[in-house]
């Protein structure tokens, strides 16, 4: 039988995007490639949760977050709380950078506390991690506050 | 629920997966605690919500100029795998022991007959041998062993295609014709040891003239896929389907059957036993409008199921299933299907690496300067929404064998996050660093400005510069920067000249506006500023990044 023409080892797999750059018209093969891990050096991400009410009508104070998170390495990120008042304004956000992970990543589940407060109705958590500020994973938030519950009628 | 209220007012609002993903079809205060009303580049992945893995060159594409068309992995019969790719220069394969002597890429040519441009390949393996088409009046094959691709048919001489047709049988099977004809399309399968084209183009070599069938589907003998002649041999045809009122925009087979698909319909068909009809053809509905593949390279297979797009839904099939997948996140696709400046491809992907499974099913919607892909998670069943930012998808991503070693780390934690941008290291506390890695660092503020690192110690050289950016922000102050200084606004990094009023920035205040906004030319001092661990710096308060493209 003739031998193959060339031929690829069979230790290696990527999906395999052509691409075209729409700024240099240059070519390549892209991937999502996770040998590289989950920081995205390109893109930024953010993630916004549902609005919470928590009761209807009522103002709700959020004193607390607890982000749980499992370490992949450092990791930048900007946590805001946003929500809006009785007046039907938009309140003005809560913003806090934080950091999360270890300089040599452990793999394990991890806890932060952040102090962030804010006042308002329909409060909203929004993540967002800056393009290249480290890999992230996200197990976990929870929102703690008050809220006045005595009974409108 | 996630709420848990106490009757002091407490309360606790707990939000974990496994995730629902993008849901932007219900108000945000009544959706499920566990949907995303907004996400952008990030993975639903194992009930995580963690940033998707990095969007990087893996490969340079062949030749620098023309559009890579796809890619595609397959065994020849020596048992040796492939990895070959497409541009509409031909066929070429990829060589990753070394560049090929005199080339600047990983691939050789092998050629073949040029492509058409800007539509994706359609290909299949058959019996260890490749054979593919986009469009053109020609299916080519490779078999991984000879140095160039096949384009012809040894039993129809002067034909340019291994679908052929001889000239003294051409006049038969379309009427009119000289012949040899040469027959291609837009669309390859395999069903019952037969290669079928779908929405056919057929060149008579005798005249020039091009005839197209975009409602024919043309099918081989079974077991010989370089016979398509019905006249020479009975059990290879063609079958048009003038009663609809619409065109071939697909082909799929999942188990024993096949699915031809029409904007507005779709034809189901079987093989039927008989030599003379091998295939048995039915309308799944004969109406003028309904279920049909819509975007032409969306539909794909993966073993037994198939995705596609239609006008009002995103349909995953079975063998014996048919369920709608789009969701909440439908009206985000197909607002952005509307926009888009290219052809949609899709694809189902089993795994991002090897050992990395992400069973997916993606849309990749390119838009005027990035494309949108739409990642939907068939184990999970959610959407989830990435961008590849200055990239355009020029053909359907596919999972191929490489054949350089990967490098996981330790179960659980596949893979650990490593990815450090650009290469530079910075000794900690010195006062200087080197950059590397293909990234220019420069800009930085201007000295004199406060600086402090997030998440570790921030150093920098003294530089000069002469093209400067001052801005004003509310509750901060002024910064003075170069004029491609990065920093974080709610459009994302931005560099400091393109802010306008406005603009909300990330602040050690929380999110501020900018004031203004003023450019200058002077010969200055700057703080070329390198933070070795997450690249953030706080730079007079403002969120910044360490990390600047050259813009010269």
């Amino acid at each position: 039988m003739a031998q193959s023409n060339g031929g690829v080892a069979t230790t290696s797999r990527l999906t395999l995007y052509p691409m075209l750059n729409a700024n240099t018209g240059i070519v390549g093969f892209y991937a999502f490639d996770p040998t590289t891990g989950f920081n995205d050096i390109t893109a930024p991400s953010t993630h916004s949760y549902k609005v919470e009410e928590v009761i209807a009508g009522r103002t709700p104070t959020v004193s607390r977050i607890i982000i749980g998170y499992r370490d992949l390495g450092p990791v930048a990120i900007i946590c805001t709380l946003s929500g809006t008042n009785d007046s039907q304004q938009v309140v003005q956000p809560v913003t806090q950078p934080v950091t999360l992970g270890n300089q040599v990543p452990t793999g394990k589940l991890m806890t932060k506390i952040l102090g962030m407060q804010l006042t308002a109705q329909n409060l909203q958590f929004t993540i967002f991690r800056p393009a290249g500020a480290g890999p992230l994973s996200i197990t976990k938030v929870v929102l703690c506050g008050r809220v006045e519950n005595s009974e409108l009628a | 629920m996630p709420l848990k209220l106490k009757s002091n007012g407490y309360f606790e609002i707990e939000y974990s997966g496994p995730y629902l993903g993008l849901n932007v079809q219900e108000p945000e205060n009544l959706m499920d605690d566990r949907h995303s009303p907004f996400t952008n580049n990030f993975q639903f992945r194992n009930a995580e919500l963690r940033s998707r893995p990095n969007f990087q060159l893996e490969f340079a594409g062949m030749d620098n100029i023309n559009q890579p068309l796809g890619t595609y992995s397959f065994l020849d019969v020596n048992g040796i795998q492939h990895t070959v790719g497409w541009n509409s220069r031909g066929l070429w394969q990829f060589a990753p022991s070394g560049q090929p002597s005199g080339a600047s890429t990983p691939w050789a040519i092998l050629g073949g007959p040029q492509l058409v441009a800007g539509n994706p390949v359609s290909y299949r393996a058959f019996a260890n041998i490749l054979y593919y088409t986009n469009g053109g009046p020609q299916l080519v094959s490779w078999d991984g062993i000879t140095l160039t691709p096949t384009a012809s048919n040894a039993g129809v001489a002067n034909a340019t295609s291994v679908a052929a047709i001889s000239v003294a049988d051409a006049p038969t099977v379309v009427p009119g014709s000289t012949g040899p004809l040469s027959i291609g399309g837009l669309y390859l399968g395999e069903l019952d040891n037969h290669i079928l084209l779908a929405n056919v183009t057929v060149l008579d070599n005798g005249t020039g003239v091009t005839y197209t069938f975009p409602q024919r589907m043309w099918w081989s003998a079974n077991g010989i896929p370089t016979q398509w002649d019905p006249a020479a041999n009975t059990n290879a045809g063609e079958n048009d389907f003038l009663d609809v009122p619409d065109l071939i925009t697909g082909l799929i087979t999942i188990g024993v059957s096949g699915y031809l698909f029409r904007s507005n319909g779709i034809t189901f068909f079987t093989p039927s036993g008989n030599g003379l009809a091998p295939f048995q053809f039915d309308h799944l509905w004969a109406s003028d409008h309904g279920i049909g593949n819509v975007y032409p390279w969306s539909i794909h297979a993966y073993g037994s199921i198939a995705c596609f797009i239609s006008t009002e839904q995103i349909y995953q099939m079975g063998v014996s299933s048919f369920e709608p997948i789009g969701g909440k996140a439908r009206d985000a696709i197909m607002a952005d299907l509307a926009l888009a400046s290219g052809n949609p491809v899709a694809s189902i992907v089993p795994t991002d690496g090897l050992g990395y499974v992400y069973l997916t099913y993606r849309i990749a919607i390119p838009l005027p300067n990035f494309t949108r892909h739409y990642i939907y998670s068939i184990e999970d069943k959610n959407w989830a929404v990435w961008d590849t930012p200055g990239l355009l998808q020029t053909g359907r991503c596919e999972e191929v064998w490489t054949g350089t070693l990967s490098n996981f780390g330790g179960p659980g934690i596949v893979p650990p996050a490593t990815g450090k941008a650009g290469g530079g290291t910075a000794p900690s506390g010195s006062g200087t660093f080197s950059g590397g890695g293909g990234i220019t660092r420069t800009g930085c503020p201007m000295v004199g400005t406060v600086v402090q690192g997030v998440g570790s110690v921030a150093v920098w050289e003294i530089a000069e510069e002469s093209l400067w950016t001052t801005i004003a922000v509310e509750a901060v102050g002024e910064l003075t920067a170069t004029q491609n200084h990065l920093v974080y606004s709610q459009r994302g990094k931005v560099m400091l000249k393109d802010l306008v009023v406005g603009d909300l920035l990330v602040t050690e205040s929380g999110e501020r506006p900018v004031l203004s906004v003023n450019s200058w030319e002077g010969v200055g001092k700057k703080m070329c500023v390198e933070v070795p661990d997450g690249h953030l710096y706080w730079a007079s308060g403002i969120l910044s990044h360490n990390i600047k493209p050259n813009i010269n």
